[in-house]
């Protein structure tokens, strides 16, 4: 990437405008779109605040007495801490089922030997992550229902038919196991670039020191990509109280909401479909909030365990 | 890589971990083919006869060669309107989006530009603070958008990502080529549209198929925003389709002359709303790591 220093002389405001007037006047629809849909929404964050109600619009409502009213019925609702114990539940499922995966296999794919098999391999597995949740919901009810292949093997074999999709437990494992499904294989492409940037001189030195391919990989291959999987594990810390709507949404049925009830789909039902809009709200800005201090505070450790932050 | 003469340990003496080797290999091929064969199997329900689909006898190969499912499908009112509106509105986004992101990517990636820093600050805020969903619905519903197409598009015009991504391609294109244009008088404008945006095209059809595949499989939005049946888009439809079996347009499907399984109109329903995804799936491979690779590594 070139970047070479340009030096501009300083020149005054109305100079500045008309010198660099066709590169301003780009900026107008896209910086519209931000202001218009990314910042004036954030307006709509005082409706948490607000006893609201549509004929009045947001302006106009009163402000609730006291001022923290949604707030208080938020945190004495039952069904928010359920919610957000799933959505908690979830996440560090997924975390520690799901983190690890995309580096297990971008090791294993580097160290294929054949590279036709590993192209073959890659743009395959890359497959699942352009596919919608509500495609990958509808795979999942395929295959996992009580005529699904799965099930008719279990049968025919002798087996008793298992309720995957109905049942609580199962359920959670499905949806840990769709999420895998979905995103290993295109989570190994970062992984897979960050160990081709290692440095082949430090195998051949641990060849040298006597080390197989194993210790090799655990030595050489692993603390070498430490850096990008400490951002990784920060990304994924700063989602842990927000899940997206679709993947619990879609895999959703009427006999496992106790399990997947999350925070998104909590905030759907309330809001959308309900209209308590200021308890919704207040449900959201919780949600930031505490993603934010998850991001920040994951930040902070890992800078004082010398791995670098990401900011 | 150190040097272009470098060899991977262990790949030029042939068979030195060849346990490791195997292992490696079984565990990916088992991934691999669990990725593929879900979408295999419904493709070849899709197709099968009524008999071997009760029976739970389709696996991966269809059995009974039978295409009414598809002719069902495509001959629904329901299901050709969402195509149409999937497509229509899938290329109405794709062109505002690329406008939109080619505008704030080329100014941002002009490192002369008085202001640039602020500029970023300003794109960059939205990807770790939003409003949430109640928040953006209601400003959606003050805007008069609720049930408006263009509440599908407006909202998520500029992807910042994507942005960023573009930025960087630009930023790549050699200076020099850009003096010259000035020195022949050309302006920014001119030399955004005859210079630099013939030079990416590449990138450009990547952005393009980044935002197209996601205004395609967006969900979530349309359950937001849109209440009437005819600007539901096809994943809307999959959705009532497969699992709102219970509605009406399955049961009348299924009622028709052909009595089509829904199992099986099911999975054609699938079937159907993945293809326009794979056709694309190539193209899109063949840029997306790239692009990727560069949006991973931000300033």
């Amino acid at each position: 990437m070139q970047k070479k220093e340009v030096k501009y002389k300083r020149m005054g405001f109305f100079k500045t405008i008309k010198t660099y007037r066709w590169l301003y006047l780009m900026l107008i629809i896209p910086l519209t779109q931000y202001f218009l849909f990314r910042y004036a929404p954030l307006s709509g964050l005082q409706v948490a605040f607000k006893d609201f109600s549509v004929f009045k619009g947001i302006a106009k409502s009163p402000w609730s007495t006291p001022i923290f009213k949604y707030f208080s019925e938020v945190f004495n609702s039952p069904q928010f801490w359920h919610a957000v114990k799933n959505t908690v539940k979830l996440n560090l499922l997924d975390l520690l089922f799901g983190f690890p995966m995309p580096i297990i296999l971008a090791i294993m794919l580097y160290e294929m030997n054949s590279l036709k098999l590993k192209k073959v391999y890659q743009t395959l597995m890359y497959l699942p992550h352009f596919l919608s949740w509500v495609i990958i919901g509808s795979l999942v009810s395929k295959i996992f229902g009580t005529n699904g292949p799965i099930n008719n093997l279990i049968t025919s074999a002798g087996g008793q038919s298992v309720n995957f999709l109905m049942d609580e437990g199962n359920w959670v494992v499905m949806y840990v196991v769709t999420g895998i499904w979905q995103s290993a294989g295109w989570g190994t492409i970062i992984y897979l670039a960050a160990i081709s940037g290692v440095n082949t001189e430090l195998y051949e030195a641990a060849e040298v020191d006597g080390c197989g391919r194993l210790r090799r990989i655990w030595y050489v291959t692993l603390p070498c990509i430490m850096p990008t999987i400490v951002i990784m594990l920060i990304l994924q810390l700063g989602q842990m109280v927000g899940i997206g709507f679709e993947r619990p949404y879609v895999m959703m049925n009427d006999m496992v909401r106790n399990s997947a009830d999350v925070i998104s789909t909590f905030v759907y039902n309330r809001g959308i479909l309900n209209r308590q809009y200021p308890f919704a709200t207040a449900v959201d800005i919780f949600g930031s909030v505490v993603n934010m201090c998850f991001v920040i505070g994951a930040n902070l450790i890992t800078r004082r365990l010398g791995e670098g932050g990401l900011f | 890589m150190s040097s272009p003469a470098a060899v991977k340990p262990g790949k030029a003496k042939g068979r030195r971990y060849l346990g490791s080797e195997i292992v490696f290999n079984v565990i990916l091929t088992i991934f691999v083919l669990l990725c593929v064969l879900p979408v295999i199997h419904v493709i070849a329900k899709s197709m099968s006869g009524r008999a071997p689909v009760l029976a739970g006898k389709v696996y991966l190969i269809p059995k009974e060669l039978d295409f009414n499912a598809y002719v069902s499908v495509f001959n629904d009112p329901t299901m050709q309107t969402s195509m149409f509106f999937s497509i229509k509105w899938t290329l109405i986004y794709t062109a505002l989006a690329m406008v939109s992101t080619i505008l704030l990517a080329y100014p941002l990636s002009r490192h002369y530009l008085p202001g640039r820093k602020v500029l970023m600050i300003i794109v960059l805020i939205p990807m770790y603070f939003t409003g949430g969903t109640i928040a953006n619905f209601l400003w959606v519903k003050q805007m008069g958008l609720i049930d408006s197409p263009w509440s599908l598009i407006l909202p998520i015009m500029t992807s910042t990502y994507n942005t960023i991504i573009l930025r960087n391609f630009f930023e790549s294109v050699p200076a020099s080529l850009e003096e010259s244009a000035k020195l022949d008088g050309c302006n920014d404008m001119q030399i955004l549209l005859r210079i630099i945006l013939p030079l990416s095209t590449a990138s450009l059809a990547t952005i393009a198929l980044f935002y197209a595949v996601a205004r395609w499989n967006n969900y979530a939005d349309v359950r937001y925003y849109i209440n009437t049946s005819s600007k539901f888009t096809l994943q809307m439809k999959l959705y009532q389709v497969v699992f709102a079996s219970s509605s009406s347009d399955v049961s009348m499907v299924e009622g028709g002359k052909n009595s089509v399984l829904a199992e099986t109109i099911q999975c054609a329903a699938v079937v159907f709303s993945t293809v326009p995804i794979l056709i694309v799936y190539p193209f899109l491979q063949k840029y997306f790591v790239q692009g990727v690779m560069i949006g991973a590594v931000k300033e």
